[in-house]
């Protein structure tokens, strides 16, 4: 490589694929790194963000691609960096008093370099020793997206956003397909495709189309459209109704009350059943199991005059019962369906009173209430979107948003009970819930996360990660409310 | 958060103690470099606790280890008493410098992969343009 007169090349560092990195420059200018691929001989040049008027130079690689140099600040005093998926990480001996300078790195990550106190150089050997990555396939994860399209996703554990990634921009017709004519969160993800890990429903809003996204090791690995259906058509929600084991949708006909139920299996509609009409002053409580007969979803209804509450249990693509629960004031709403009370595989409710913020559990077993349990009142500021295992395996967790400042905070739910609460971290506004949810123990939605990985999901995060009011929103209020009145009839 | 745990190496024969730089590692955590005393540049060999001195028997005193390979090749470069700069192959079984003056006087190898491909560069920094190479000694 030769740039002309006064100009220089070293190349310093090589790894076992044949890609080098070097630097280059013109006396008297700024150097630059580069790196030197000699499947088509291109050159990338390699310019820390940091640097000042002195530049960048690199020093070595190793075969993961990772690539240590130093660069030059705009004083004049030299730091390390660590070049990793693409993201350039400052590298600075704490015992340094002048420059540090990173000049090699092995295939462990192990990198050495030098630094200097006054006149004097030291040599260094630095071991990284990264984040623990998210227990595999036992805990939830967020998608959100903001109102450029973007989406992006939310490794979460023990009660904290371990790490976040960006899975790509749809247009801005495209929409949670939930979402669209619902009024309270619920998730837009599920098991679609047949085997392996929760995947993303999308829906056009102007023609109705269905578009479905494989998820896989926090990527977008696949898409498939899944048809059109007119816009009359809604949906109510997800879940194992073909008793196939697969997550299939459930959609409603806003004029006449008709239920439709969608086989989705390997990103295609596999089938569709009618499964009758409801008068329309019922309207979608949620799913959950609440029949208690493992694996399968049920539809819980809820009469928009009177509060009542009735559940439907679904099996092989149809209605086979039918169960009234009881009656609760219209001014406590649904909060959402989760598994409250530890018992495995069950659902249970949560019930928000809209003049209070009051939460009430309602433990569902065998489609009957089994016990009911005041949480506390968070303020109305505070909307509950979603729920789901962020602290562990097992039981599920509320997330509730500050719909003013996008905060979140997760309330740990055990045996019935507040057991604990942890400020996730601040979201733009402009970046909404699309759903959370934990996926089988061996596909992982997130089975890695790397520093730069999360430097770039943290971008998402309008700067404010670090929340650290851990305030739990909630009044010291434990009055046991009871609220149903005895059911009427079964 | 990561934790970035560093470690101060100091080769013992250096100077005052201060004048250590560790330039390459490899896979088994093997470390060149080099290191100033009262006679000049040295390059060292960090294996296993051990600082082991690398001076090329043709040096003027001023030895430099660049980089060490996984089978522990070890490239670097040092000073004639000519003064131009030569560089180095150092093979751990026989403990033999081999010279890999490939390109010109004053070549200076800085790394080595494991298929034994050597990357370096020409310090005619100051007269005219200098180039950099890879080659795989004989």
């Amino acid at each position: 490589m030769s740039l002309g007169p006064n100009a220089f090349t070293i190349a310093s560092g090589i790894n076992n694929a044949g890609l080098v990195v070097g630097s280059f420059g013109i006396l008297g200018t700024a150097n630059h790194g580069f790196l030197y691929n000699p499947n088509g001989g291109t050159f990338t040049t390699l310019d820390d963000p940091l640097a000042g008027a002195r530049g960048t130079v690199a020093y070595g690689i190793n075969d993961a691609g990772e690539i240590v140099g130093s660069y030059y600040d705009a004083s004049n005093r030299a730091h390390g960096f660590l070049y990793s998926g693409g993201t350039y990480i400052t590298l600075d001996d704490p015992s340094a008093i002048g420059d540090t300078r990173a000049f090699g790195i092995n295939d462990a990550g192990e990198i050495v370099g030098s630094y200097f106190v006054g006149s004097g150089a030291h040599g260094f050997l630095l071991t990284i020793t990264p984040d623990p990555p998210p227990p595999p396939g036992t805990t939830a994860d967020m998608i959100l997206r903001n109102g450029a399209g973007l989406y992006e996703i939310y490794d979460i554990g023990n009660n904290a956003i371990l790490a976040g990634y960006q899975l790509g921009t749809v247009g801005n017709d495209w929409f949670f397909a939930r979402t669209l004519g619902s009024s309270f969160a619920v998730s837009d993800l599920g098991a679609f495709n047949g085997s392996d890990t929760t995947d993303m429903l999308l829906r056009n809003r102007n023609t109705g189309g269905f578009e479905l996204y494989d998820i896989s090791n926090n990527n977008i690995t696949g898409a498939a459209s899944l048809g059109a259906v007119g816009l009359d058509w809604q949906v109510l929600g997800f879940g194992n109704f073909s008793s196939l084991g697969e997550n299939d949708m459930v959609l409603r006909n806003v004029n006449t009350g008709g239920v439709e139920v969608y086989d989705i299996s390997n990103n295609q509609l596999t089938g569709a059943n009618f499964m009758g009409t409801v008068g329309l002053n019922w309207q979608l409580g949620g799913f959950g199991n609440f029949s208690s007969n493992p694996g399968e979803s049920d539809m819980m209804l809820r009469n928009s005059n009177t509060g009542g509450l009735e559940v439907y249990d679904i099996a092989n693509n149809q209605i086979t019962n039918a169960a009234f629960l009881g009656t609760v004031g219209l001014d406590w709403q649904v909060a959402g369906f989760g598994n409250f009370s530890s018992n495995p595989g069950e659902s249970d409710m949560i019930l928000r009173n809209t003049n209070t913020g009051g939460l009430e559990l309602y433990d569902i077993s065998n489609n009957q209430i089994t016990g009911a349990a005041f949480l506390g009142t968070v303020g109305l500021d505070w909307h509950v979107v979603g729920f789901g295992p962020l602290n562990g395996p097992g039981t599920s967790d509320m997330v509730l948003r500050n719909v003013n400042t996008g905060a979140f905070e997760v309330y740990d739910i055990a045996n019935n009970q507040l057991t604990g609460a942890a400020a996730l971290g601040s979201v733009g506004l402009d970046w909404l819930v699309g759903g959370f949810a934990a996926d089988p123990a061996t596909g992982a939605i997130g089975s890695s996360g790397s520093a730069s990985q999360l430097v770039q999901a943290m971008a998402g995060f309008g700067g404010s990660a670090a929340d650290n009011s851990n305030t739990a929103p909630f009044g010291a209020e434990t009055s046991q409310q009871p609220l149903l009145t005895t059911p009427q009839h079964a | 958060m990561p934790v970035y745990n560093y470690t101060t190496i100091d080769d013992p024969f250096a100077f005052g103690g201060s004048a250590t730089s560790a330039i390459g590692i490899n896979a088994a955590g093997q470390i060149v470099g080099y290191y100033g005393d009262a006679s000049g540049t040295h390059g060292f060999l960090l294996s296993g606790g051990m600082y082991t001195p690398l001076d090329d028997p043709s040096a003027a005193n001023q030895t430099m280890a660049s980089g060490i390979n996984d089978v522990g090749q070890i490239v670097g470069s040092f000073q004639h008493s000519s003064g131009t700069t030569h560089s180095f192959l150092y093979n751990p079984n026989g403990g033999t410098y081999t010279s890999v003056d490939a390109v010109a006087p004053d070549t200076e190898a800085l790394g080595i992969n494991d298929a034994g491909q050597i990357v370096g560069g020409t310090l005619a920094r100051s007269t005219a343009s200098s180039s950099s190479t890879v080659f795989t000694p004989p």
